[in-house]
């Protein structure tokens, strides 16, 4: 009669999904391992076949757990208490414990940061000439007057110490950004005034560092230039941007947000000195008033704002969060902008902002745009970009996304690089200072008669897009009619009604966050972000093929969690296989 | 009688979309099988599109397994009952709506290379359009693979962590404070003491054998452009021996250590010692509460022709780096 009864129980569970536990628990109170309910619900067809014999163990369950949650097993005192916890069904209560205290600790924080960096594999911003030359810094080099000079202990530009050290100079104080509290006295070329038209607010030349030297920096070191630079340096600009996206990802789980707003998301995090990097980019693209803006490194002006559990709320170095739009407002706060040059003459805003992917960090690491869209299908959205086997293909001509054996991949690519088309990089660094991070189009950056790739438009960027952004292609739709009444059409950055990404059409959106919408609206990002977090805690990457089933099954359940990391992730930790093992 | 009882009862409640057509190759009673009809189509289909679709989230033509999960059954592709408005019938005849217009992606499109006889072992368009049209409402089975692997090697930064915990060491056991334009550094002290670290670490590791040795052992770096890998190696396997042998051996010096022996200095070679140590051993290292047989098994068959061949401290490095190295210290 019993037997009965557990088939016919049987035949009700199998095909519905998971067993639901209580309202209000997470992941059903299965219990970490799938102890005490089963997530697994459906049975074999042949009854022969018996079970694998590998259940954990609460202490190898526990073991199992802290690797995959905090990266080092549990500790001689936390297995002495898990044994001291009474029996099997206690132990394993300890284990679903040690789960939630786990995940609420400092230590899944960095966890979740180093799963991230290793995932999105974001290299460091190249040197754009010998290093250090290095671009992102936008900041131009101070030093100290030597004792001795007429000006010790004053702050001139670097290599004018023979200069400004001696002699009635210009003479400013301020409070630098990089020493809120503090005053510095300026003297010579940095104490001069930098607006106007010939400064436009940049320390070039003879013109000023502008006010609290926002356009200037100092750090002491045995040669300027290196600090922001070496990967080794944990406070260098260039490790903080690199950094970047994997400390988002982080602080989202850390703080429950939808892990969407890693690609969706007008905010990110970063120390003082990174959002130096976003200030200047801005300056140098025509946002005087974030000059006067104290807001990114003012102490009293971000308090209470969220920061990383492995830092005091304010620490300069804090993993801080912030509002990219107020940073550089060219990277707009609107989510839903669109701008047509094939139907407006106005000049385009900005580009929306969209998390990771218009980090300086990410576009200052990929130089192109073909590159950044393949590198974000792939590490976003887990398309794999491999070459055909054999197969005729129509001849090559001119756009790779639709002639030639390379549309295999450039189908799917172009329609992604048309979003990232207006970030670019201009010349070359010196200590840090002059290499530009234009948004094509917008604010000062305008370049007549860049298309005739005459001098002073015969380098990168502007051969490049002479080169690649041809009218009429799969990633620059516009006529050619246009493109000769209008150079800038080449730029346009959104996908048009007749093409779609991962089956997708746009919604007009224009740059990175057009495409992150399309990736998200496929389910592509929650997929991708599921086999992640998988891989992480169960070690292993879901098979997309031989387990669609169990993928949709994950997603969905990482959908109804509302994206945020910590509640799947312990739903994760309660599934069957998570107690399976040795 | 049970059994089949099970599997009636079973078969009824889950494989709703069998129909009449045979089944094969049963996948799970939870998604919808592949049946007869599918196999033709995938047999017709598959010599002129398994040139492509074999890796990634469009891997179809891997195998009838991966068709059936990954393509009859998803209702963007394939509309069960509704040909004209199936994605793959629009790609095959040559007007999709999406990326690709045409399947192949060059050349004809599908339905004019059957037609024309050009096809490769091709099924003729009217068969796939009548099993679209025939074809029963699909699902796909939720549940994990059944032979998926469980066991996972710890990756390369897991294990120096561990080693770190378990053993009581630390960076200063192996690096000083080295500076690099005012940066620190960790300078490694000796290499015979088998300095590994990743290079993201900080501080990070100065000298390049460091490194090379964490890569070694699996390690992944973003600054080197290096992806974890978590295989067994024989190039894993040898610098996990090396290391562990030197590790244990040095931790098991290492003046205080109460990581490895409570009082902070290794113990004696007799019996009882040796095998409480085996016993805290076992669960220090790989989470296991050994029985005395075990115990007495490691004592005999381990220490004490360790102990023969040298002495105590040779035979609890031996210990150590059996742990170490033990199926149940590298997977977890």
């Amino acid at each position: 009669m019993r037997a009965l009864w557990l088939i016919g129980a049987l035949a009700l569970l199998s095909c519905t999904g998971t067993i639901k536990g209580p309202p209000g628990t997470q992941g059903g109170g299965a219990g970490v391992g799938g102890g005490g309910a089963t997530e697994e619900p459906c049975v074999e067809t042949d009854p022969t076949a018996a079970p694998p014999n590998d259940t954990l163990s609460p202490l190898r369950l526990l073991r199992r757990t802290s690797l995959a949650l905090r990266g080092v097993p549990a500790s001689d005192a936390e297995q002495a208490a898990l044994l001291a916890a009474g029996d099997e069904a206690a132990q394993r209560l300890y284990v679903e414990h040690f789960v939630d205290q786990t995940l609420a600790s400092p230590a899944f924080y960095q966890t979740m940061f180093e799963l991230a960096r290793g995932w999105f594999m974001i290299p460091l911003i190249p040197n754009d000439a010998d290093a250090p030359e290095y671009a992102p810094k936008q900041q131009r080099i101070l030093e100290i007057c030597p004792a001795g000079t007429d000006n010790a202990g004053a702050f001139v530009y670097y290599r004018d110490q023979l200069k400004d050290c001696t002699g009635v100079k210009t003479t400013a104080m301020v409070e630098p950004w990089w020493a809120p509290g503090t005053m510095i006295r300026l003297v010579g070329s940095p104490a001069n005034p930098n607006d106007g038209a010939v400064c436009e607010g940049r320390p070039r030349g003879t013109c000023g560092c502008g006010p609290h030297a926002v356009g200037c920096w100092y750090v002491k070191e045995t040669y300027p230039g290196w600090a922001p630079f070496i990967s080794f340096n944990p406070h260098g600009q260039r490790r903080l941007l690199q950094e970047e996206s994997a400390r988002l990802f982080a602080h989202l789980a850390w703080y429950d947000r939808p892990v969407t707003d890693l690609v969706l998301g007008d905010y990110s995090v970063g120390p003082v000195e990174l959002q130096a990097a976003l200030i200047n980019t801005a300056l140098e693209t025509g946002a005087l008033q974030l000059q006067t803006d104290d807001r990114w490194w003012q102490p009293s002006k971000f308090a209470g704002v969220p920061v990383d559990p492995l830092h005091d709320a304010n620490d300069a170095w804090a993993w801080r969060e912030y509002t990219v739009s107020e940073r550089n407002p060219f990277l707009l706060a609107d989510r839903s902008y669109k701008y047509d040059p094939r139907t407006q003459n106005d000049p385009v805003k900005g580009v929306p902002s969209a998390g990771v992917l218009t980090q300086i960090g990410f576009m200052g690491a990929y130089p192109r745009e073909r590159v950044r869209a393949a590198r974000a299908l792939e590490t976003f959205a887990c398309e794999v970009l491999s070459p055909p086997n054999s197969q005729d293909f129509n001849p090559y001509i001119s756009d790779p996304g639709k002639e030639g054996p390379c549309q295999n991949c450039h189908r799917r690519i172009d329609p992604a690089a048309i979003h990232f088309k207006r970030f670019a990089r201009d010349g070359q660094a010196f200590e840090g200072w002059g290499g530009l991070y234009p948004i094509a189009g917008v604010g000062k950056w305008h370049w007549p008669g860049f298309e005739k790739g005459m001098y002073p438009f015969g380098h990168v960027p502007f051969t490049e897009w002479n080169h690649w952004y041809q009218a009429n292609t799969v990633m620059t739709p516009i006529s050619q009619t246009l493109k000769a009444m209008n150079p800038e059409s080449i730029f346009i950055d959104f996908l048009p009604p007749d093409q779609t990404l991962l089956g997708q059409t746009s919604d007009g959106t224009i740059g990175p966050l057009g495409f992150a919408k399309m990736i998200v609206a496929s389910g592509a990002f929650d997929r991708c972000v599921v086999r992640h977090l998988h891989q992480q805690v169960l070690g292993r990457d879901i098979d997309p093929a031989l387990e669609a089933g169990y993928l949709d099954d994950l997603t969905a359940k990482f959908i109804s969690k509302n994206r945020a990391i910590r509640p799947f992730v312990k739903t994760l930790t309660q599934s069957v296989s998570m107690g399976r093992g040795l | 009688m049970n059994r089949a009882l099970v599997l009636m009862v079973l078969a009824m409640a889950c494989d709703k979309a069998s129909g009449p057509a045979p089944v094969l190759a049963r996948q799970s009673v939870c998604g919808t099988s592949a049946t007869a009809e599918t196999k033709k189509i995938y047999d017709g289909l598959k010599g002129e599109c398994a040139g492509c679709h074999v890796a990634g989230v469009r891997s179809f033509f891997v195998s009838l397994g991966t068709f059936q999960a990954l393509l009859v059954t998803d209702e963007k592709l394939v509309k069960p009952g509704d040909p004209d408005n199936s994605e793959l019938i629009k790609l095959l005849e040559g007007h999709g709506t999406g990326v690709f217009k045409q399947m192949p992606i060059a050349g004809l499109a599908y339905a004019d290379r059957a037609s024309a006889g050009t096809a490769v072992n091709g099924v003729s368009m009217s068969d796939v359009r009548a099993w679209v049209t025939n074809l029963a409402t699909q699902s796909r089975d939720p549940r994990p693979d059944p032979n998926a692997k469980v066991l996972v090697r710890m990756t390369g930064q897991q294990a120096q962590r561990t080693l770190y915990q378990q053993l009581g060491l630390d960076n200063s056991d192996f690096y000083i404070k080295a500076f690099e334009y005012d940066v620190e550094m960790a300078e490694k002290k000796d290499e015979d003491r088998y300095p590994l670290l990743g290079p993201d670490e900080m501080p990070a590791p100065r000298q390049s054998q460091t490194a090379e040795r964490f890569y070694a052992i699996g390690g992944g770096s973003s600054t080197g452009q290096i992806r974890a890998d978590s295989t067994v190696s024989p190039t894993y396997v040898l610098t996990m021996q090396q290391t562990s042998q030197a590790w244990c051996r040095f931790a098991l010096g290492k003046t205080g250590n109460t990581a490895l022996f409570s009082a902070g200095s290794m113990g004696t070679a007799d019996e009882a010692t040796a095998k409480t140590t085996i016993r805290r051993w076992g669960l220090h290292f790989i989470a296991t509460q050994l029985s005395d047989d075990e115990v007495n098994a490691l004592y005999t068959d381990l220490f004490v022709p360790l102990v023969a061949d040298s002495n105590a401290g040779n035979a609890y490095v031996g210990l150590c780096s059996y742990f170490i190295r033990h199926p149940l210290w590298v997977f977890y």
